[in-house]
């Protein structure tokens, strides 16, 4: 029951993180390496609102929640911006974009190591506490990221549905010869679409915050956990991807819960390495040629 | 040997040799003989070995792997095991270590036959975390973030020292150029291509990129024993992303698949750049991979190319002014 409840709500959190590397992926055939780096700008982001916002670290819910939205918002800003900049000075060469992106990450863990420290930050969170659900105590935090994380994918979802927007990046997903052919240049949808990627990965980063302690090397989990997710479910897929990042985080909790929790860690490390090896010619494998 | 033969000889493997020489011989002239001077060229030297080892494979196959350092983490903790464990003598424990390296390259070329591209770079990554991750679960045998300790230094002399290891680092430069320039290099280039092209003229895609991988986890790791041996441990540095996110960041810079280039920006950046940036203090790191990022997003082809296009701009900026 433990292991159902902490890791359904790992679950709502890891959904967020994964659905836009899976969008960027699945639409753009990009596999964004920086996406873990937006979880970790979003976290320490909610860290440098709320201080700036509450003039101290300890600051009250509503501050914290405005704290939260700015940090999405941000983290959406310098995602977009850093797609921008590569397209703006033409390294959009998959190898450039790959190169960059992985110097990205540890320019940027060297900045917020500069910044921040090694010692973890903590972070208030938006609602103090816990409550009791089914016999388990869960930080009400907790409790509230899951079901923002749900309206996050359905808001995600109608976009994608019923928007111009929204289509027209589905048309490249689709066909991007034939959406070039209709006026929709892939290229000037990559910034937007990593930009929608980063909000989302900045939410689920801000709002986690609190129940963690910030590092230097925290962009690495949660680039993996995407990467799990969608080797796991494939990509593209917004609800696909809640489905196979809930499989992730229950195994993940489960293995923390019945074994220990060092060795929760490797079951990304495991999905990616042996899902691959078993599935090579799977849902990357036989799209290799162009996921580069 | 043909003339033709020879020129080729002299081209492919003559030239890097020489050149690593030259720099091998003006490290202790532009540092000094001090033993601080003659540890900080001996590292460099190493630093050369992992980033040629690195371009040895993804330069040839134009992958991009973020998880060196789990070839130079293995053979480290192989050959400190080894010695502190077992008692084998240092003759004994470097070429155990490299080939625990070899091994750990034989393993990484079977894990990614089938992938490219960004899922590589991730597949690499994951592994060396796995590895970096069991350091501190089985901290009984690692020595968790202490790491293991290697008792006795293995040269005493830091000049011997110095120069054990740069005879190495240019005779492993040596030989992977010779390797490069041979049947195997330039099919270890066609698997990293277009596959499918690959296979229909006849290279044996799965082979080459194996053995390939093992090459490279060989000489990496080769070098992971001799850090071991000369730093007197083998700790979760060696086997820490911060050392493999270095050796992506100088291998870039120092010219993607030219293999005397990222040798040369290792050297160049341990023994000068790091030492001059030491005095900011706290920013020095930030400051370091700031300057490596920008280097690799305005020129993405490396630095070194750079240089060698500099005769002929001068050659021709000459007959312009002559004209």
């Amino acid at each position: 029951m433990e292991v159902l409840i902490l890791g359904l709500l790992r679950a709502g959190t890891y959904a967020l993180i994964a659905v836009g590397f899976s969008l960027v992926f699945g639409s753009l055939r990009v596999l964004n390496l920086m996406h873990g780096t937006f979880v970790m700008v979003g976290a320490y982001a909610a860290h440098l609102f709320i201080v700036a916002l509450a003039g101290k670290a300890d600051a009250s819910g509503a501050v914290a929640a405005g704290g939260v939205a700015l940090a999405a918002a941000a983290t959406a800003l310098v995602g977009w911006s850093f797609f921008k900049a590569l397209q703006l000075t033409g390294r959009t060469s998959p190898r450039d974009v790959l190169a960059i992106s992985v110097a990205g990450n540890l320019l940027v863990a060297q900045v917020v190591q500069f910044v921040y420290g090694t010692e973890g930050v903590n972070v208030n969170p938006v609602l103090a506490g816990g409550t009791m659900v089914a016999g388990v105590v869960v930080p009400r935090n907790d409790l509230l990221t899951a079901p923002v994380a749900l309206l996050s994918l359905a808001a995600l979802w109608y976009w994608l549905q019923h928007t111009r927007s929204g289509w027209a990046l589905r048309a490249v997903a689709d066909d991007a010869e034939g959406a070039a052919l209709v006026g929709i240049a892939p290229g000037q949808k990559l910034a937007g679409a990593v930009g929608v990627a980063a909000f989302l990965a900045g939410l689920a980063g801000a709002m986690t915050a609190p129940s963690q302690a910030l590092s230097p090397d925290m962009w690495i989990h949660p680039l993996l956990v995407s990467f799990a997710v969608v080797v796991f479910g494939g990509s593209g897929k917004t609800w696909g991807a809640l489905a196979s990042a809930s499989l992730l985080a229950l195994a993940e909790t489960a293995t923390a819960w019945y074994w220990s929790e060092a060795a929760a860690q490797y079951v990304a490390l495991l999905v990616i390495i042996v899902g691959l090896l078993v599935f090579p010619t799977g849902l990357l494998g036989a799209r290799r040629h162009d996921v580069r | 040997m043909s003339a033709r033969r020879l020129a080729k000889w002299r081209a492919s493997v003559g030239g890097p040799t020489v050149v690593g020489a030259v720099a091998v011989l003006s490290l202790p002239l532009l540092l000094g003989t001090s033993p601080y001077a003659l540890d900080i060229a001996t590292v460099a030297l190493l630093f050369a070995m992992f980033t040629s080892s690195w371009d040895f494979f993804c330069g040839a196959t134009g992958e991009l792997s973020f998880g060196h350092s789990f070839f130079i983490g293995t053979a480290a903790f192989g050959t400190a095991l080894v010695v502190a464990r077992l008692g084998f003598p240092p003759g004994l424990a470097i070429p155990s270590g490299a080939l625990v390296g070899a091994a750990s390259g034989f393993l990484i070329g079977l894990l990614t036959l089938r992938h490219s591209g960004a899922v590589f770079t991730l597949v690499t990554m994951a592994a060396q975390l796995g590895f970096h991750r069991s350091l501190f679960l089985w901290s009984d045998l690692f020595g968790g973030e202490e790491g293991v300790l290697i008792g006795t230094p293995w040269i005493q002399d830091p000049m011997a020292r110095f120069a054990t290891v740069a005879t190495i680092a240019v005779g492993s430069l040596s030989a992977m150029a010779w390797l490069r320039s041979s049947t195997l290099g330039r099919q270890l280039r066609a698997s990293g291509g277009d596959v499918r092209i690959g296979l229909a003229s006849g290279v044996p895609v799965s082979r080459i990129r194996t053995i390939g991988s093992t090459v490279s986890g060989l000489v990496a790791g080769l070098a992971g024993s001799l850090y071991a041996m000369h730093q007197m441990l083998a700790n979760q540095e060696a086997a820490g992303d911060t050392l493999s996110g270095m050796i992506f960041l100088l291998a870039m810079v120092g010219g993607f698949g030219t293999l005397l280039g990222p040798w040369l920006a290792a050297v160049v950046y341990v023994a000068f750049v790091r030492e001059a940036l030491l005095g900011l203090g706290e920013v020095e790191p930030l400051v370091a991979v700031g300057l490596l990022f920008l280097a690799i997003w305005v020129a993405p082809g490396g630095t070194v190319p750079l240089f060698r296009r500099l005769p002929r701009w001068w050659r021709r900026e000459r007959q312009e002014a002559a004209a």
